[in-house]
C-alpha cells in the first residue's frame, strides 16, 4: 500500500513551536492538544505495469521467474499492481477501492483529508472509454483534495480537479475520448456535508436499519426517472441505465458544473461514498442496508466488507467505498471525554 | 542511432478471442555514421552475362555502361566485388582467379575504381543462367568480412535454367544470414516467383527494369540505399506467453514481406526475425498475430513483447497486450492501422491471385480478384498499384472494383504488377465523419 502523508499546514506545536509529527493529537514537548491532525493522506497512483520484485509468484499460474514489464515471464498476466486493491483508515474515515473481477484495472481513485473539525473525502470514477481512465480519475481526486484540504470552496476544488485531469499527458487513441472521469467530493463537519457532484459516484447517509441516498446521478436512468419518462425500475431495467450524462474531461462541456447538494447531519450516522461499483448491485437503498448488516462494524470492516459484497455479486466494475463516521469527534472517545472534561 | 518502437492495436478482446493483432512501428533515428561507430560496408554487382543479354544487345550495353559507372563512383573504402553471372559465375573483379587465390572483396580507391570500371566495359554475353552458382560466389566473395553490412544486387534477364531449381534453393539456404540480396529482372523473360523467392530469403527487393535506360538509375538508386545503411544484422526478438502461437509476423511497410517461418529460438518463449541492415532514418511498420490461451473477462495478458535487437542487445520494445472484457464499446474498435496492413495484404494477394487466374485463362475470377484490388488499392490511397493495375484492367467503378480485363496487355506491364504488388502505403489520417445529429452516440459508461 502506498500512501503519501504530507504534513498539512501547522509545521509545529501552535503552543511551543516543537515539531510534531503528522497524526500526533498532543505536542510531545509541551503536552499541548495539537489539532485535529494535520495529514493528508491519498493513495499515490502507480504506474499500471510497476514491475514487481522477484521472487513473486504468479497469482495465475504461479511462476517465480522474472517478470517482463509487470506481466507475469511465463503465463504473461498481469501481476497485481498497487492500485488493484488500496485501503485507507485515519481516524473517522475509511476507504476500500478495488479492481473488481471483469475490468483489468482500477480506474476508481479515492482521497480524503482529515483537517481541523473537518473531513474532505473524494471518490473519482474513470470512464473506460477513454484514454488512461486511471490517471484521470486520481489526478482529479488530488487535485480537488489539495484544494479542500485548504479551504471549502467547492467550485475551487472542482477546477482544480478538471485542470488536473487536462495536464495529464496521453496518446490519443481512435474511438476513446481523453482522459475522464466522474467527481464526488464531500466536505464534511458535524453540522453539515456539503457536496458537489458530477457523475454517477453515490453518496448515502446511514444509520442502523437505514441508508437514504443524497446525490442524485447524472445518468440516463435518473434522466428519464426525473422528466417522467420511464418509472424508475423501468429506467434502470434499461440497457442504457448506466449511461452517464455529465462527466469531466477536456471533451466535456465546459458548462457541466457539479451539483452542490447540502446535506444538515441529523445525529450520528455514517457517510458513505461509493463507486457504480457497489451501487450497480444496490440500486435500492434497502438493498444496501441489507449488505451493510446489523453487526457493528469498524468503518474499515464495513468497507472491506461493502467491496466483498460486490465482487461476490459479480464485480463488474471497480469498486469504492469510503466510509466517514459522524460526529467527528464521536469516533476518539477518549478525545471526547478529554474535551468533555474541559468544556467551559 | 536510435530506434523506437510503438504498438498500434485493439487491445480490448471479446470474452472467447484468442486472437490477437498489433501492428508494431520501428523508426531508427540520428543515423548519422561516424567512422568509428559505423560498420565497414560491403557491395557485390551481379550482372547477369548469359547469351541472352546480348539479344538485343541493348540489355548488355546498359548493364556495362550502369557497372562502370557505379563502381567508378564507389566512395573510397567501400568494399566491392564484380561477380559475372552465366551458367556459372566469375568474379571478374577483383580477379583473383588471375593469381589462383580465393575469390574476396577490395577496397575502393582510385585504382580499383578504374580497373573494375574498364572490366565492366569489357563484359560479354555468353552461355546459360545458373544464378545459384552466382549466389554462392557472392557468398564466398564476402566470407572474409563477416562484420561488414553486405548487400548484394544481382540483375538478370531470364529464367535460372541451366540448374535444376533444387540448386537454387540449396544456395539460398547457404547465404541465409551472410548477405542480403536485390535482385531486378530486365525485359520480360524472366521470372517473378523466381526472383521474389531469392529477394525474400535474403531480405531484400525484387523490382522489374522494363526499359534497359533505367537500368542506370537503378544501379545507383541500389549504392545509394546500400551505403545509407547504418547497423547491420537487426533482429526482432518476440516474447510470447506460455501456450501461445506466433500465427505471424509480417513486414507490412514500405513492402509485404512475411517473416514468420525465419524465426530462430532464443528460448523456448523467445524468437529471433531477420530485419537485415537499417539505414538511419528508416521506418518499417511490422503486423504481428498471437494466438493466446483465451482470458476470463477482467484478464489483462501480455500476448508478446517485441524487442527490436541489434547484436545481442535490446535497443527498443513495445508490447502487445489482450485484455478481455464484455464492454461492447471496447472491443468494437478498429486499429485503423491494424485494418490498414491488413487490407494491403489483402491487395497483394487479390493481385497475385488476379494474375494467376488469367494466365489459367480462368477470366471470371482474374476479373473478380484483380478488382477487388483496385477497390482496396483505391480505398487505401495506395495510387502506385491503382496505377499499375490501370495497365491491366479497365477500371470501370474503382469504389465497387468494378473492372473489365484488358486485352493485349504488355508482358511488363502485368510482370511489373506482380512485382510491385507488395509494395504499400502508410495509413493515412482521415477526417472524422462528422457525427450524425439525429442519433446521437450513447454517452459512457464510467
Amino acid at each position: 500500500m502506498a500512501e503519501a502523508v504530507t504534513a498539512g499546514a501547522a509545521a509545529g506545536c501552535p503552543a511551543c513551536g516543537e515539531p510534531i509529527v503528522s497524526g500526533d493529537r498532543f505536542c510531545e514537548a509541551c503536552g499541548n492538544e495539537l489539532p485535529f491532525t494535520e495529514a493528508a493522506v491519498t493513495p499515490v497512483p502507480e504506474a499500471p505495469v510497476a514491475p514487481l520484485v522477484p521472487p513473486v509468484a504468479c497469482p495465475s499460474c504461479g511462476n517465480q521467474g522474472e517478470p517482463v514489464e509487470g506481466y507475469c515471464g511465463a503465463c504473461g498476466m498481469r501481476l497485481p499492481a498497487p492500485r488493484d486493491h488500496q485501503e485507507v483508515e485515519l481516524q473517522v474515515v475509511a476507504g476500500v477501492t478495488d479492481k473488481g473481477v471483469r475490468h483489468h484495472r482500477n480506474e476508481d481513485a479515492m482521497a480524503m483529508f482529515i483537517g481541523d473539525g473537518f473531513v474532505a473525502a473524494l471518490v473519482c470514477d474513470g470512464v473506460s472509454t477513454t484514454v488512461n481512465p486511471d490517471v484521470a480519475s486520481q489526478a482529479a481526486a488530488d487535485a480537488a483534495c489539495a484544494v479542500l484540504a485548504e479551504r471549502p470552496d467547492h467550485d475551487a476544488a472542482y477546477d482544480a480537479a478538471r485542470a488536473a485531469v487536462l495536464a495529464t499527458a496521453y496518446e490519443p487513441a481512435p474511438d476513446l475520448g481523453p482522459p475522464s472521469c466522474t467527481y464526488l467530493a464531500a466536505m464534511v463537519t458535524d453540522k453539515r456535508i456539503t457536496f458537489a457532484s458530477l457523475g454517477d459516484c453515490r453518496s448515502y447517509w446511514v444509520t442502523p436499519g437505514s441508508a437514504t441516498q443524497i446525490t442524485v446521478d447524472d445518468s440516463w436512468a435518473e434522466l428519464q426517472i426525473a422528466s417522467g419518462a420511464m418509472s424508475r425500475a423501468d429506467a434502470y431495467a434499461h440497457p442504457n441505465a448506466h449511461v452517464i450524462t455529465r462527466w469531466l474531461a477536456d471533451d466535456a462541456d465546459p458548462a457541466w458544473r457539479p451539483t452542490r447538494v447540502d446535506f444538515d447531519v441529523p445525529g450520528p450516522g455514517r457517510l458513505l461514498l461509493v463507486s457504480d461499483g457497489l451501487w450497480n448491485y444496490t440500486i435500492e437503498p434497502a438493498t444496501l442496508v441489507a449488505a451493510i448488516g446489523d453487526e457493528p462494524l469498524g468503518r474499515l470492516e464495513l468497507a472491506r466488507r461493502l467491496v466483498t459484497f460486490a465482487n461476490e455479486a459479480g464485480g463488474s466494475d471497480n469498486i469504492t467505498v469510503v466510509v466517514v463516521d459522524l460526529p467527528l469527534d464521536d469516533a476518539h472517545p477518549k478525545d471526547a471525554d478529554l474535551k468533555g472534561s474541559s468544556a467551559p | 542511432m536510435n530506434f523506437s518502437a510503438s504498438t498500434y492495436q485493439n487491445e480490448f478482446l471479446p470474452s472467447d478471442a484468442t486472437e490477437v493483432h498489433a501492428v508494431v512501428t520501428v523508426t531508427a533515428t540520428n543515423g548519422e555514421a561516424t567512422a568509428a561507430t559505423s560498420p565497414e560496408k560491403a557491395v557485390v554487382l551481379i550482372v547477369d552475362t548469359s547469351g541472352s543479354m546480348g539479344q538485343p544487345s541493348t540489355k548488355i550495353r546498359a548493364a556495362r555502361q550502369a557497372l562502370a559507372a557505379s563502381v567508378e563512383e564507389l566512395p573510397d573504402g567501400t568494399w566491392f566485388a564484380v561477380i559475372s553471372g552465366s551458367h556459372e559465375a566469375m568474379c571478374v573483379y577483383p580477379p583473383t582467379y588471375a593469381t589462383g587465390e580465393p575469390p574476396s572483396l577490395v577496397r575502393a580507391d582510385a585504382m580499383s575504381r578504374a580497373e573494375a570500371g574498364a572490366v565492366a566495359r569489357q563484359l560479354r554475353p555468353e552461355g546459360g543462367t545458373a544464378i545459384g552458382t552466382w549466389l554462392d560466389m557472392a557468398r564466398d566473395v564476402f566470407a572474409g568480412h563477416p562484420e561488414a553490412i553486405k548487400l548484394a544486387y544481382l540483375l538478370t534477364d531470364g529464367r535460372n535454367e541451366s540448374e535444376p531449381h533444387r540448386n537454387l534453393e540449396a544456395a539460398l539456404q547457404r547465404c541465409t544470414g551472410v548477405f542480403q540480396c536485390d535482385a531486378r529482372g530486365v525485359g520480360s523473360d524472366w521470372n517473378v516467383s523466381e526472383l521474389r523467392l531469392i529477394t525474400s530469403t535474403l531480405l531484400g527487393e525484387v523490382d522489374i527494369i522494363a526499359d534497359p535506360d533505367e537500368m542506370d538509375d537503378d544501379f545507383r538508386a541500389f549504392l545509394e540505399r546500400a551505403l545509407g545503411k547504418a547497423v547491420a544484422d537487426v533482429r526482432l526478438r518476440i516474447w510470447a506467453p506460455q501456450g501461445s502461437t506466433i500465427k505471424f509476423v509480417r513486414q507490412v511497410a514500405p513492402t509485404i514481406d512475411d517473416l514468420t517461418a525465419k524465426a530462430t529460438p532464443v528460448n523456448p518463449l523467445t524468437g529471433d526475425f531477420p530485419t537485415g541492415a537499417w539505414a538511419g532514418d528508416e521506418s518499417r511498420d511490422y503486423h504481428v498475430c498471437v494466438n493466446v490461451p483465451v482470458g476470463k473477462v477482467g484478464d489483462e495478458k501480455l500476448a508478446a513483447r517485441v524487442s527490436l535487437v541489434v547484436g545481442d542487445q535490446p535497443v527498443s520494445q513495445a508490447l502487445v497486450k489482450a485484455i478481455w472484457t464484455d464492454d461492447h464499446a471496447l472491443t468494437a474498435r478498429i486499429s485503423p492501422q491494424v485494418a490498414h496492413y491488413t487490407g494491403q495484404a489483402e491487395l497483394a494477394s487479390a493481385i497475385h491471385e488476379g494474375l494467376e487466374a488469367r494466365k489459367q485463362g480462368d477470366n471470371d475470377t482474374a476479373t473478380v480478384r484483380l478488382g477487388r484490388a483496385v477497390q482496396l488499392a483505391h480505398e487505401s490511397g495506395n495510387e502506385g498499384t491503382v496505377k499499375l493495375l490501370q495497365k491491366v484492367v479497365e477500371v470501370d467503378d474503382p469504389a465497387t472494383g468494378t473492372v473489365r480485363l484488358k486485352r493485349g496487355v504488355a508482358a511488363v506491364d502485368e510482370m511489373a504488377l506482380d512485382t510491385r504488388s507488395t509494395r504499400t502505403v502508410r495509413v493515412t489520417a482521415k477526417p472524422a465523419a462528422p457525427a450524425d445529429p439525429a442519433t446521437p452516440a450513447p454517452g459512457p459508461e464510467a
